[in-house]
């Protein structure tokens, strides 16, 4: 067993290894070979459901020892690592498989698939980590590859720039995340998940919301979601492995891992936290025109629903929504690549406007048709596979607000995201693939459909969009096989908790319809493509004004302050030391010397009087004498 | 068994009593040689330095090997009196060369001995006044390995002092356009931080007695090796009632009864019981003060950095890599030996106003650096940022922020080698090193940008490089102090980002973006030397990331021994 683990994480390195080893020259094949590591990576993953008969693996080593203290290496396979290894190690193998082809005239072919497979090294260890320490370094790897990866276009200054942003907006996270393990040491007395699940009681309100700081950066919730719109700039097949598997479920996987340390003030928080983003998400999706940018607003909206769900204490509802959701997800944007890899390439032309397409559904009936179910799914139609994940989740809000456990908002916003999900999902799907082609510079028949190659994950993803793959009964998500093998039995035998999801899958889906039919009217009856109201700029991009220019701007301030007030009083002590030494000089010179030589001077000048006297005349030595005498006598007699 | 063998192979071939002198003078004998050598070898002078460089890090790497982990005192042990004086009335004092290795100091060797090496490397570049140059960096070479193996006061600060002498040369003969400014400033900056310790040491020179040699003068015992602990404990205890004839006290400066409280005379000035105040502090709080200052300066610790950038900028590139590689560590060094070593009392109190200047260290380096526009000073105010993390984790007082800052020390030598060689190599092309003159060197050097991002990267902290578990632990030790506040720690966080932003920004503004220079120059991508050189730190930097028992295994033994004395 630990060989298999240890061959999935190697394998996707090796990959990465070999990219840079291969270089240019031969990066087909190095192409190739991620390609195959990552395939082999995922037969291991496979095989590991049939094979774990024991339900759980944990294997861990001295990694170094500071005083007596242990930090410790290790894996930690149970139900979720499994599912989450064989998830990821299957959405990079379809997302490499699609950009042999989607990159294919690229130059630096070989350097895109080594970070596509450091990328998936840096999850997979995620996943397999046995405790906070090791997790938090791969966490950060994560972090690294999805820098390289959006800014893998690095001529592009818009591709710099948010490759940046991801990674100082995830950096932000990441001191809460290193604090909150700090913490955990400390009460804990280790960090390793093992011993998350014998605690007496939680550790504290701090310790959570420390921790959850790590997932509001990486899975990309209110505030720091500002990293994901902009993160559209990288690649559209590094689009779908971001969203759907490899960084944002980072995030939510960590919250499932460190749940039992959550404390209810820091669950309420995380719920909260989680409806806001629902909310934020969705409504900012309304507004798009960018086919990715409407994909990565829903992404941020749905990271909220699986939050929402962990904030609830609901973890197996909210991995069940993320993984019906990586595999929708990955479609999706998959299908956009399509869409984007069919349209013409010419300067000043911006492929991915949603504004310039329309009927595409004529000429990408394949995309058209994968695209729909994936949207199906995400909307939560019933029969697709999110109206099982999802309807769980609101079946939970739904119970735990009618036993008054919290808020009606939270429904209010769940239910309302529902609406909107279905609304601008809708929109998008009528503005792209139906209505009549709307670019003025080319015609509809101009656009292609993508290779086999490439059509094929499409095929894939949409197929496990369905709800009949997670559950025999696709209505329901009694039965899904899922759940019941992430070991949750309680919840089956949990009548008020099955009524409740049942109520909340017939409510949303009036409220999903309600949302399609409004996108139709508008979009399709009424042509209303742009809406009137924009979304200000400064509630989208708040990372410029709030962080980035007050950063620089204080970082000036300082250098100021450095150059011309610290060095200043350096320099002017010295200058200070200089003058004192000039003025002891001055003084030396004139004062002190000038007293020996005064007086030197001083008998000189008296002699000078003195040489006079001496004339060499008697009668005027006689005179005085005389004088003298008499002044003598003068003197003694007065 | 085989590790044995080979040792005592080896002791045979070297009196091993002699090791450590020997690291401290072969390169002296070799400066010497190369003084008697005529100038028509000059183009040999590179490659003896070299030859030297590999064979002292050989045997610290050899020393590394054979180092006990579990003994918790110094090994390697030499021990000579060196200057004995009779004080009459006074007593004796007894300066001695004692040399030692433990587990903080034998990092500190053998990253001395590999940045020399890096540094001889880069010194190739070097084209006038060779053997000057070579001789001048053999005797730096000395000063420094003896600060790091001097297990005696006077003999630590005779090498602490005798560094500035080719520091001074060094940066104002082969310097840039202001060196001599440079030069000055670093020389008067660092001296004004000797004289402080220089206060402290003659301080320390009254209160403490050497137990063993006064033991032999009062007759305990007929030699050295029959002083017992036990005859050290009538010492002590005669030495707490004051019942020992003055002419027969030793003092002395050796490192190991310096941090022995024991050793101190009552009613002298640095004694643990002298309750007489000096301008309002206990005398032993204010000696420890002026310690502070003087190895802050060298650290440095903001505000008293400004010599660095300045002395920095102005250097050859060897001199930029030895200066940050190793120099500013002998004032971490330094702290925690000297310092906390034997004012644990007084560090223990004034650990919060250190973890304060350490915070604002990193977070005033950070935002500085951020604001550079010349590659050296940006990774001159790195460097103060980074220094800034030894200090939070000194200050926690305990083992992971002890650990931490050592790491931080270690590592910081590693990655700061790497990044003003890179510099180096920009500068050696352009003789430019504003940022905003370059874009786009990815395009055009990808060998030099991937090492350039691995050294970014590594040094804004990422995991699995050796800069991660310096700042984590240093961190970890310092949020969850009994003796710091939370917060601080928080604060200093922030630090990591900024630490981001300024890496992330410059290799965004240099590296990405359409291919543009500002002069006409040829740009190639790094040579052979180079990439020996860079290739080399990266794998070492990621070596210690990911092995980071190799240092925490030495470590180890002597951290207990440091917060003991607590």
């Amino acid at each position: 067993m630990l060989f298999q683990l240890w061959f999935i994480l190697l394998a996707p390195f090796f990959g990465f290894l070999m990219a840079f080893a291969l270089g240019k020259k031969h990066h087909q094949t190095a192409a190739y070979l991620s390609c195959a590591s990552t395939f082999l990576a995922l037969c291991f993953s496979l095989w590991l459901i049939t094979a774990s008969s024991q339900p759980l693996v944990h294997f861990s080593f001295n990694w170094f020892s500071i005083d007596s203290q242990s930090f410790k290496f290790g894996f930690w396979l149970d139900h979720t690592s499994i599912m989450m290894l064989c998830l990821v190690n299957f959405i990079a193998f379809l997302v490499q498989v699609y950009s042999l082809v989607y990159m294919h005239d690229e130059a630096d072919f070989h350097r895109y698939f080594g970070f596509l497979s450091l990328f998936t090294f840096a999850k997979l260890g995620i996943v397999l980590a046995d405790n906070l320490l090791v997790l938090y370094g791969f966490w950060e790897l994560v972090g690294l590859s999805s820098y390289l990866l959006i800014g893998f276009w690095y001529q592009k200054p818009q591709a710099v720039q948010a490759a940046k942003k991801a990674f100082l907006i995830n950096r932000i996270g990441d001191i809460g995340l290193a604090l909150g393990i700090f913490m955990v040491y400390q009460k804990v007395g280790n960090v390793n998940f093992e011993s998350f699940n014998h605690l007496a009681q939680t550790p504290g309100t701090l310790v959570g919301l420390l921790l959850f700081c790590g997932c509001v950066a990486k899975s990309a919730q209110f505030p720091l979601h500002i990293w994901l719109p902009d993160a559209m700039e990288g690649p559209t097949p590094v689009s779908a492995l971001i969203h759907a598997a490899t960084m944002v479920a980072a995030g939510i996987f960590l919250m499932v891992r460190v749940s039992p340390l959550l404390s209810a003030d820091a669950q309420l928080v995380i719920a909260i936290t989680g409806s806001i983003t629902l909310l934020v998400g969705g409504f900012f999706a309304v507004f798009q025109t960018d086919i990715k940018k409407v994909l990565a607003y829903s992404t941020i909206s749905q990271l909220g629903l699986m939050v929402l769900a962990i904030g609830l204490g609901a973890n197996t509802a909210a991995m069940f929504h993320l993984f019906t959701h990586a595999f929708f997800k990955a479609g999706l944007f998959l299908c956009a690549g399509a869409v984007i890899h069919s349209q013409p390439h010419r300067a000043n032309h911006n492929p991915q406007d949603m504004l310039l397409m329309g009927g595409l559904r004529k000429v990408l009936p394949y995309t058209f048709v994968c695209f729909s179910i994936c949207t199906a799914a995400l909307v939560g139609l019933p029969l697709f596979s999110g109206y099982l994940s999802k309807d769980f989740i609101l079946g939970y809000v739904l119970m735990n607000v009618s036993s008054q456990k919290t808020s009606f908002w939270l429904l209010g916003a769940s239910f309302l995201s529902s609406v909107l999900t279905a609304f601008y999902m809708s929109r998008q799907l009528f503005l792209v693939f139906l209505g009549s082609y709307r670019n003025p510079d080319t015609n509809l028949n101009a656009n292609h459909e993508a290779p086999w190659l490439m059509r094929l994950p499409l095929l894939l993803l949409a197929g496990l969009s369905l709800g009949i793959v997670f559950s025999v009964n696709p209505l329901s998500a009694q039965n899904a096989w899922f759940l019941n093998w992430l070991g949750l039995e309680s919840w089956q035998n949990n009548m008020e908790l099955l009524h409740h999801i049942h109520t909340a899958g017939l409510y949303s889906t009036g409220l999903v319809l309600m949302g399609i039919g409004l996108a139709y009217w508008l979009v399709l009856v009424k042509k209303r493509l742009v809406f009137n109201f924009q979304v200000p700029h400064f509630l989208i991009d708040t990372f410029e004004p709030l962080i980035f220019r007050p950063m620089i701007a204080l970082s000036t301030l300082l250098a100021w302050i450095d150059t011309n007030i610290i060095d200043f009083m350096v320099n002017f002590l010295a200058n200070l030391q200089v003058q004192i030494a000039k003025t002891t000089a001055w003084i030396d010179h004139n004062i002190i010397d000038g007293l020996v030589n005064g007086s030197a001077n001083f008998a000189g000048w008296l002699g000078s009087y003195a040489r006079k006297i001496q004339t060499g005349q008697i009668q005027l030595y006689l005179v005085m004498m005389v004088l003298s005498i008499v002044a003598f006598m003068l003197y003694s007699f007065w | 068994m085989n590790q044995l063998i080979i040792s005592t192979l080896i002791f045979s071939l070297v009196p091993f009593f002699m090791i450590l002198s020997l690291l401290i003078f072969l390169p002296l004998l070799l400066a010497g040689l190369l003084a008697c050598l005529p100038d028509i070898f000059q183009k040999y002078f590179k490659w003896l330095v070299l030859g030297l460089g590999l064979l002292q890090l050989g045997i610290c790497s050899w020393l590394w090997w054979i180092f006990d982990r579990q003994a918790t005192g110094y090994q390697f042990l030499e021990q000579y009196d060196w200057i004995n004086i009779s004080l009459g009335l006074s007593g004796k004092i007894v300066i001695g060369y004692t040399l030692g290795l433990d587990g903080v100091s034998l990092p500190m060797v053998w990253l001395t001995a590999l940045v020399m090496l890096v540094g001889s490397l880069a010194s190739f570049e070097i084209k006038e006044k060779q053997k000057a140059y070579f001789m001048l960096y053999l005797l730096l070479y000395t000063s420094i390995m003896g600060c790091f193996l001097a297990l005696d006061f006077f003999l630590f600060f005779l090498f602490f002092e005798f560094m500035l002498l080719p520091m001074y040369f060094l940066i104002g003969l082969w310097g840039g356009p202001k060196r001599e400014y440079a030069s000055l400033k670093f020389f008067i900056y660092t001296l004004i931080g000797s004289i402080f310790i220089l206060i402290v040491m003659i301080g320390l020179y009254l209160s403490v007695v050497n137990p063993v040699a006064t033991a032999l003068e009062m007759g305990y015992a007929q030699n050295a090796t029959l002083v017992t602990p036990s005859v050290i404990k009538n010492i002590q205890e005669a030495i707490a009632h004051n019942n020992l004839p003055p002419e027969a006290l030793v003092h002395t400066f050796d490192f190991r009864y310096l941090s022995d409280f024991g050793n101190y005379l009552p009613n002298t000035l640095l004694s643990t019981t002298q309750l007489s105040l000096l301008w309002g502090l206990p005398a032993r709080y204010l000696a420890f003060l002026l310690l502070f200052i003087g190895f802050a300066i060298k650290l440095p610790m903001v505000p008293l950095h400004t010599w660095l950038p300045d002395a920095h900028v102005e250097a050859p590139t060897p001199i930029s890599v030895v200066l940050a590689g190793i120099l500013l560590k002998i004032g971490g060094y330094g702290l925690l030996r000297i310092g906390y070593g034997f004012f644990p009392d007084a560090a223990q109190n004034y650990a919060f106003m250190i973890g304060v200047l350490g915070t604002i260290s990193i977070l005033y380096g950070a935002f500085n650096a951020l604001a550079q526009n010349d590659l050296k000073r940006l990774v001159a105010y790195s460097s103060v940022s980074h220094m800034g993390f030894v200090l939070l984790g000194l200050a926690a007082f305990n083992a992971q922020g002890m650990a931490g800052a050592i790491y931080q020390l270690f590592s910081h030598g590693i990655l700061s080698a790497m990044l003003f060689l890179l510099v180096g190599v920009l500068y050696s092309r352009t003789h430019d090193r504003r940022i905003d003159s370059y874009q786009g060197l990815a395009a055009k050097m990808p060998f030099f940008t991937a090492l350039t991002a691995i050294a970014f990267f590594a040094s804004l902290g990422l995991p699995f490089f050796s800069g991660f578990i310096g700042e984590f632990f240093s961190l970890m030790g310092a949020f969850n102090s009994l003796l710091l506040p939370r917060w601080l720690a928080a604060l200093a966080g922030i630090g990591l980002v900024i630490g981001a932003a300024y890496f992330l920004w410059t290799f965004q503004r240099m590296f990405f973006g359409k291919f543009w220079l500002r002069t006409d120059q040829p740009l190639t991508d790094i040579d052979a030397r180079e990439k020996i050189m860079l290739i080399g730190l990266a794998i070492l930097a990621i070596i210690f990331g990911l092995f980071p028992q190799l240092i925490f295994d030495i470590l180890n033994s002597s951290i207990p021994r440091l917060l003991n004395e607590f």
